[in-house]
């Protein structure tokens, strides 16, 4: 043994471990929470497309089922012995103007409060929300409206956008 | 991906920077075990991987001003030490004076490895982390907290009972 360092230069550094090994220190470090836990390719290419579904889901449903903005308000008054149609015959009207027409509910007789008294003595009794493009739309599905037949007034207004 | 990237990664949980460091650093951290552990190398195996798990326990603190290896060595050196302690108190309590070598039979010469697994543990890590891994006094002072001049002494003390041993010329 001439030269020491020489001589233990030219042993063995490195040996390699057990196989086994990384495995048992990886579980060892995922029960401390050191190491997420790693998932199958398989199973990362399924979350993958999970991930894109979902992100890409309100786009789809957004442009599917857009929520209809109603730009027109379309009053119903019932003047003083006013017959009126059926709630069914209304509905059915709306359903029928779809997607013009996107909402509308029929209003009790009874008033909840009133600042002061009414003028009129036509009742407002009900309305639709009309989703139009403009004014000339509007107006055609007003007087298609079936109140107007049963001798209803109607009232078109634009919603303040 | 470069070092440093793989231990950001391995900092954040993720396995596969962790493999990748084990597949860089385990083979010369096992036999370095191995051979600190003489007598015991058995033991380096669990020696290993309560190493890594250390170093990822502890991970926050590395502040890069060694390289991970060294810092790696320097946590492999307390395992060692610990072990030691446990099943071999004696043997790690002793200096190189109270430490009688058994004698090898006559006209019989011992290999290297051998040789140096009988020596004494402070005498190992010079002589293991110097010659072998290629670790600097300075270096060596850090990892096993003594300052140059002691490992500058240990390893010639080292070189010299390795010659005892073997059966080469002294200084």
């Amino acid at each position: 043994m001439t030269d020491d360092s020489n001589d233990l230069r030219g042993i063995r550094r490195e040996t390699t471990p057990p196989d086994r090994t990384v495995d048992a220190i990886a579980k060892r470090l995922r029960r401390e929470g050191l190491l997420r836990r790693r998932l199958p390719r398989r199973v990362w290419l399924l979350a993958a497309a999970i991930a894109m579904i979902l992100v890409a889901t309100p786009f789809i449903v957004n442009h599917e089922q857009k929520t209809p903005q109603p730009r027109y308000i379309l009053l119903l008054y019932e003047p003083a012995g006013f017959a009126g149609g059926s709630r069914a015959e209304y509905a059915h009207w709306a359903h029928q103007m779809s997607p013009l027409v996107v909402g509308g509910e029929e209003l009790s007789n009874d008033v909840v409060m009133a600042s002061s008294p009414t003028r009129s003595n036509e009742h407002l009794t009900g309305y639709f929300l009309i989703d139009a493009r403009d004014d000339a739309t509007a107006e055609r599905v007003a007087r298609n409206c079936p109140h107007l037949r049963h001798g209803g007034v109607v009232v078109l207004r634009r919603i303040v956008l | 991906m470069d070092e440093r990237k793989l231990v950001a990664a391995f900092l954040e949980g993720e396995e596969r920077a962790f493999r990748a460091l084990y597949d860089l650093h385990a083979p010369s951290l096992y036999a370095f075990l191995s051979r600190l552990l003489g007598r015991h190398k058995h033991e380096a195996d669990d020696a290993l991987q309560d190493v890594w798990l250390r170093a990822a326990r502890d991970l926050g603190r590395f502040r890069g001003q060694s390289s991970f290896r060294t810092w790696l060595f320097g946590i492999a050196v307390n395992r060692c030490r610990e072990i030691l302690r446990l099943v071999s108190p004696l043997e790690s309590e002793l200096n190189e004076d109270d430490l009688r070598t058994e004698p090898e039979p006559v006209g019989e010469r011992i290999d290297l490895e051998r040789a140096i697994a009988r020596l004494p543990l402070r005498f190992r890590e010079a002589v293991v982390l110097h010659d072998v891994y290629q670790h600097t006094h300075a270096e060596i002072a850090v990892l096993l907290q003594i300052d140059e001049g002691t490992s500058k002494s240990n390893l010639s003390r080292a070189r010299a009972r390795l010659r005892d041993f073997i059966g080469g010329p002294h200084d």
